[in-house]
């Protein structure tokens, strides 16, 4: 594992100038001082370019400001406010505010009294106040006391929850993460009542300050990858993190492969699956995408909904999951190297009936297929981005004028068209899109290999696709386990799945810690 | 580092060494021989060419589905290359499933057809062979046929099916030939292809607009050779004693006459598995044909009774008789009048006698009309069909 570290360790980047230091000439004093003119001032300057700021203020008879409340009025919740100025209308009613000495006593009071849940707290620097005011909370200020008040007031604008859209289930919990960081982890932790649940939280990012989340199970996530992860964190330097996306390729082992090494989910119950053997999952606040990490390339074939059906069935669909892999990967690159090289190897009424087919097609099989395949990345593509509102034009593109039109113009035989709806299916059935991305990549190196070399071109790059598949690693253990190497307890829960009475260990090959599940009833053997 | 991309290398060009046969060829540029016949000529051989017209495959309109290519040459490659005058793309032999050779040709010998079709690297030795009987390769490939678009692919599937369900005929495909041109002990058989009526007419697309076609081919024989030459032809019942002695028997069906009914009963054979004995007695080489067959009644013409069980053992005991008579027929032709050994008679002696085999083989054939041969045949009915008694009987009163 520490031989790998510099793979992935990336020269640091500049160190990020904060603007405060440049900007600033004279020196700004760190903690609030007596006067609660001279702190408004002051963070009335620091705020000076951001029109959001609101400042209330409560004077006595006489006119001195006793009493200023601040927020942030697009980040934060009017409501919320309203209940922490009906708190201090209350202690006001009992107090009186007529003198700068009543100041104190209604400190403490509504220290005492109205403090009472969320972040709420005190604070004597500039710095946390202007911090508590960017993360939409209330502070309130009094004059000739050096501390503030803070109260939270965030203004929750999350959306509901959701169905995944991206990993959907049949049979299975239908609740998928959102953008907001602790809904996520309400979402994962009710699900999990221990104690051996721990969540670090850390910052990134030197001008978006985004929340991260270190999740995992204390005595079962093995230690040396908490310090891994803790250590490839650790490097990050940034400005920005806007999603788990570049969380992702900073702390990944290798960035120079199509496959992914870390498992991206946007589903509870994927991330506790990986929580109870041993995984660490990152969640970043913003997305609603976590990352979990180590990720092998059998992890990329199987999804939640396989422990939730029957194991005959989930066995058969991971099955079929691998053999989608094999025709996305294969399907196009077999039928060029077929018909320009070895056409003895079809039968012959096959290779008559795709004789008959191409009669009269004026490209090479090559670059039918390649075109052919292109024209449908360029309609998936436009399927993603396109507006929804328009989405029915391009299936009746895609179908009507692409295919139908194509094979009547004679451009492309049927048996092409054929074989790019096989492909394109096939790609779908990966339950992950990272890697089904990655080896429709790959397709296009293997259908330019088998046009020049046919199926001893196809060789070659398997070769090469398993020397570089052998030689990733996700976090310290190899991508390809528990094939290669080989563990044969492992294999109960790899290309098909157990009944759970007989998954009662956890992965040998993640170093999970305290292996044993739970004890199986089924065995008849003490 | 560097070993390690050495050693990539190293794998990678490992697969150089191993290629193979190696030729890039689009589909649409190839043409696709399907048949090939071989007829005897003054200067070498007539080399015909069946080749595939895959456009004209879906819909027969207005072009044939295959074409004909005919020229002479002193050699086999040199009359193909000959071809390339005439024909737009390059011959793929790849795919080529039948050889027809012509009578005359094959009385001269066929040994030294085969030398560039073993040699060539694209032809497959699965292909099969067949003699034309009284006509030339030439006529047996032009005949347009009906069902099948292909004719060659109607010889094939014709070959395959009636050899499985009327056993007068056997395949042999290229590597069996060899095997058995090469034995010392078993001639050579080949299927036998003949054509009837007014061929000339059945060249043309038309032909096939009526029921009635002009000529058909037909595929019921068998032909004997002495080494690498023809020397005579296996009837229908000798062909098919043929196959009941050399094991080689799927599914055909025997006609019964029984006398005392005057009722003609036929029978569907399931099962037959032939076992050859052969032992030297007194000096003398002797073969035991131990014949077990399975078979269930298919028709019944006449009044004969199945449902009694002295009636079935009649059958059986006919079924006995037939069979035995089938393959006397066929041994009493090839031994006695061709004096081959088509069966592999010697190979039963060379397996049980060693020594004995090795003074014999030299002049094998000289002792075949000697050779002692026995019939052990085992009939077993197992079914009588859906019916027992005829269904034109009215139930006896009780």
């Amino acid at each position: 594992m520490q031989s790998r570290d510099k793979n992935w360790k990336k020269k640091p980047r500049k160190r990020f100038v904060k603007p405060s230091e440049t900007a600033e000439s004279q020196p700004q004093p760190d903690l609030l001082s007596e006067s609660l003119e001279k702190n408004l001032e002051i963070i009335a300057k620091i705020f000076k370019s951001d029109d959001c700021l609101a400042i209330k203020h409560l004077r006595s008879e006489d006119n001195t400001l006793l009493v200023a409340i601040l927020y942030l009025k697009a980040l934060s919740d009017h409501e919320k406010i309203q209940v922490v100025l009906l708190n201090l209308a209350d202690n006001l009613a009992k107090i009186g505010l007529e003198y700068r000495l009543h100041c104190k006593t209604f400190f403490i009071e509504t220290k005492n009294h109205a403090l009472t849940i969320g972040n709420s707290g005190e604070a004597e620097e500039f710095e946390k106040i202007s911090s508590a005011l960017l993360d939409g909370n209330t502070v309130i200020l009094f004059e000739g006391i050096k501390k503030g008040l803070i109260f939270e007031t965030t203004a929750n604008t999350e959306r509901r929850i959701q169905e995944s859209d991206t990993q959907p289930v049949i049979r299975g919990p239908k609740d998928s993460l959102i953008e907001n960081l602790s809904t996520n982890i309400l979402l994962i932790r009710k699900r999990l009542k221990d104690t051996r649940f721990t969540i670090e939280n850390q910052t990134f990012g030197t001008i978006s300050k985004t929340q991260v989340a270190i999740i995992y199970l204390k005595e079962i996530a093995p230690e040396s990858l908490i310090a891994e992860v803790h250590s490839r964190l650790s490097v990050i330097n940034t400005d920005a993190i806007l999603e788990s996306g570049y969380l992702e390729e900073y702390i990944q082992d290798e960035t120079n492969t199509p496959f992914p090494t870390i498992m991206t989910t946007e589903r509870p119950d994927a991330i506790i699956g990986g929580l109870l053997e041993g995984k660490v999952a990152l969640l970043v606040d913003g997305t609603p995408f976590a990352l979990m990490v180590p990720a092998l390339f059998v992890d990329f074939f199987q999804t939640p909904e396989d422990y939730y059906q029957s194991y005959y069935i989930s066995s058969a669909s991971r099955l079929l999951r691998y053999f989608g892999f094999f025709i996305t990967l294969y399907l196009p690159s077999i039928y060029i190297a077929v018909t320009t090289f070895h056409q003895e190897i079809l039968p012959t009424p096959l290779l008559i009936s795709i004789a008959a087919q191409r009669e009269g097609i004026p490209f090479p099989a090559f670059v039918e297929a390649i075109s052919m395949e292109i024209i449908f990345e360029i309609l998936r593509e436009a399927g993603i981005r396109m507006p929804r509102t328009v989405g029915s034009a391009i299936s009746i593109v895609g179908a009507l004028v692409l295919g139908q039109a194509a094979v009547d113009a004679g451009l492309v035989s049927t048996f092409m068209i054929i074989i790019v709806a096989m492909t394109a299916i096939s790609s779908f059935i990966i339950p992950y899109y990272a890697m089904s991305n990655a080896i429709r990549i790959l397709r296009f190196v293997m259908m330019i290999l088998a046009a020049s070399f046919g199926i001893y071109g196809l060789f070659i790059g398997t070769m090469l696709l398993m020397i570089h598949l052998c030689n990733l690693h996700s976090f310290g253990i190899p991508y390809t386990s528990p094939i290669a190497p080989y563990i044969s307890t492992e294999q109960r829960d790899t290309l098909i799945r157990f009944p759970h009475w007989a998954l009662n260990f956890r992965p040998q090959h993640l170093k999970a810690k305290n292996r044993r599940r739970a004890r199986n009833p089924h065995q008849r053997r003490s | 580092m560097k070993f390690k991309y050495l050693l990539y290398l190293l794998l990678l060009s490992c697969p150089i060494i191993c290629s193979g046969c190696f030729s890039k060829g689009e589909i649409n540029s190839i043409a696709l021989v399907r048949g090939l016949g071989i007829d005897q000529s003054d200067n070498g051989y007539i080399v015909t060419i069946q080749v595939i017209n895959p456009s004209q495959l879906k819909n027969l309109t207005d072009i044939t589905p295959i074409s004909l290519y005919s020229v002479t040459d002193q050699t086999i490659l040199k009359a193909l290359r000959r071809i390339s005058t005439t024909a737009s793309r390059r011959l793929y032999i790849g795919h080529l499933g039948l050889v027809v050779v012509g009578e005359a040709q094959a009385r001269a010998g066929i040994i030294r057809l085969l030398d560039f079709l073993l040699r060539d690297h694209e032809s497959r030795i699965t292909f099969h062979w067949i003699i034309a009987r009284g006509t030339t390769a030439q006529n047996v490939l032009s005949i347009l046929t009906p069902m099948e678009s292909i004719p060659v692919q109607r010889v094939i599937n014709t070959l395959e099916k009636s050899e499985k369900i009327f056993a007068t005929t056997k395949i042999i495909q290229t590597y069996q030939l060899v095997n058995q041109i090469t034995s010392m002990s078993a001639s050579l058989v080949l299927p036998v292809v003949s054509a009837t009526g007014n061929h000339a007419a059945q060249y043309e697309l038309d032909s096939l607009k009526s029921t009635h076609t002009e000529s058909r081919l037909y595929v019921k024989e068998l032909a004997a050779f002495r080494g690498d030459r023809l020397i005579g032809w296996l009837d229908e019942t000798e062909s098919k004693g043929y196959n009941y002695i050399t094991n080689n028997i799927t599914n055909p069906v025997e006609t019964l006459y029984m006398k005392k009914e005057k009722a003609k009963i036929a029978i569907e054979i399931t099962e037959s598995k032939t076992k050859l004995q052969g032992r030297m007695r007194a000096g003398r080489p002797e073969i035991t044909v131990n014949l077990s067959v399975k078979g269930v009644v298919g028709e019944i013409e006449g009044d004969y009774n199945i449902s009694l069980l002295a009636n079935l053992v009649r059958l059986e005991a006919a079924l006995q008789i037939e069979l035995t008579r089938q393959m006397q027929a066929s041994v009493h032709h090839a031994i006695n009048k061709l004096k081959l050994d088509v069966f592999g008679f010697g190979e039963a002696i060379h397996r049980a006698d060693p020594k004995a085999w090795k003074k014999l083989k030299n002049n094998w054939a000289s002792h075949l009309p000697q050779l002692t041969i026995n019939y052990q045949v085992k009939p077993k009915l197992l079914s009588t069909g859906l019916i027992t008694k005829p269904y034109w009987r009215k139930p006896e009163k009780e």
